[in-house]
């Protein structure tokens, strides 16, 4: 960061410098990734179908948004690595965000079938043939 | 040590909180019983459980590596290993509901 745009010397100095100059990181890249992956196991984990991994996708979602507006600004202050992490991040967090809104929804909708009817789960997939 | 860990982990399996709401297996239904069975070392009864659990087990290990050592192509493999994961627990939850 503190080279950037400093004329060089001669030419060695500006090759090291190339080779050596420090590319940053992207903002959140990683935080993306990670929260993106997490949100795969996080929604099959338990009670709160769906709700975590929801939450977590949503958050990475929007921390992409927001380092991607970064990058777009000055694309050659960044790594590539990090910007790869960044876009596979988005990927992740989006399939994820469908998984845990298709169970999400699926919870959503037995319980509403319960509530209305007042029939017990076993006996509606008992007549769906579910089980 | 790993036999402790086996053992208690069995005495202390949790119960799926969809499957006790519902009554229906939910996608990550199995993964419990696989991971006991793959300390064990019954590989392929560990598969026959939960076949996504060993690729995600890879998931976890390739995205330790790559937060630790930075590789610049890291996030794209990722990418497509969680694809790869994602789309095994799909194609296997439907088999199981179907069977």
């Amino acid at each position: 960061m503190e080279n950037q745009g400093t004329p060089n010397q001669d030419n060695s100095n500006q090759v090291f410098s190339q080779q050596f100059r420090q590319l940053q990181q992207l903002p959140n890249s990683t935080a993306v990734l990670v929260l993106g992956i997490i949100s795969l196991p996080v929604c099959f984990c338990y009670f709160l179908m769906g709700i975590p991994g929801f939450v977590l996708s949503i958050i990475s979602l929007s921390m992409a948004s927001k380092a991607k507006k970064i990058y777009e600004v000055n694309p050659s202050l960044y790594t590539p690595g990090s910007y790869n992490n960044l876009k596979a991040g988005r990927v992740c967090a989006i399939i994820g965000l469908v998984l845990n809104s298709i169970l999400l929804i699926t919870v959503i909708i037995v319980f509403v079938m319960v509530a209305s009817t007042g029939v017990a789960i076993e006996s509606i997939l008992h007549d769906m043939h579910v089980r | 040590m790993l036999y402790s860990l086996t053992h208690w982990l069995e005495n202390n399996m949790q119960t799926c909180g969809f499957k006790k709401a519902i009554g229906f297996d939910c996608p990550g239904c199995g993964t419990q019983r696989a991971f006991i069975a793959l300390l064990k070392g019954h590989v392929m009864e560990s598969i026959r459980l939960y076949p996504a659990l060993i690729p995600m087990l890879i998931l976890f290990l390739f995205l330790i590596l790559h937060l630790k050592f930075k590789f610049t192509k890291g996030g794209t493999y990722l990418m497509y290993t969680f694809i790869l994961v994602v789309s095994i627990i799909l194609i296997s939850y439907i088999f199981k509901m179907l069977r």
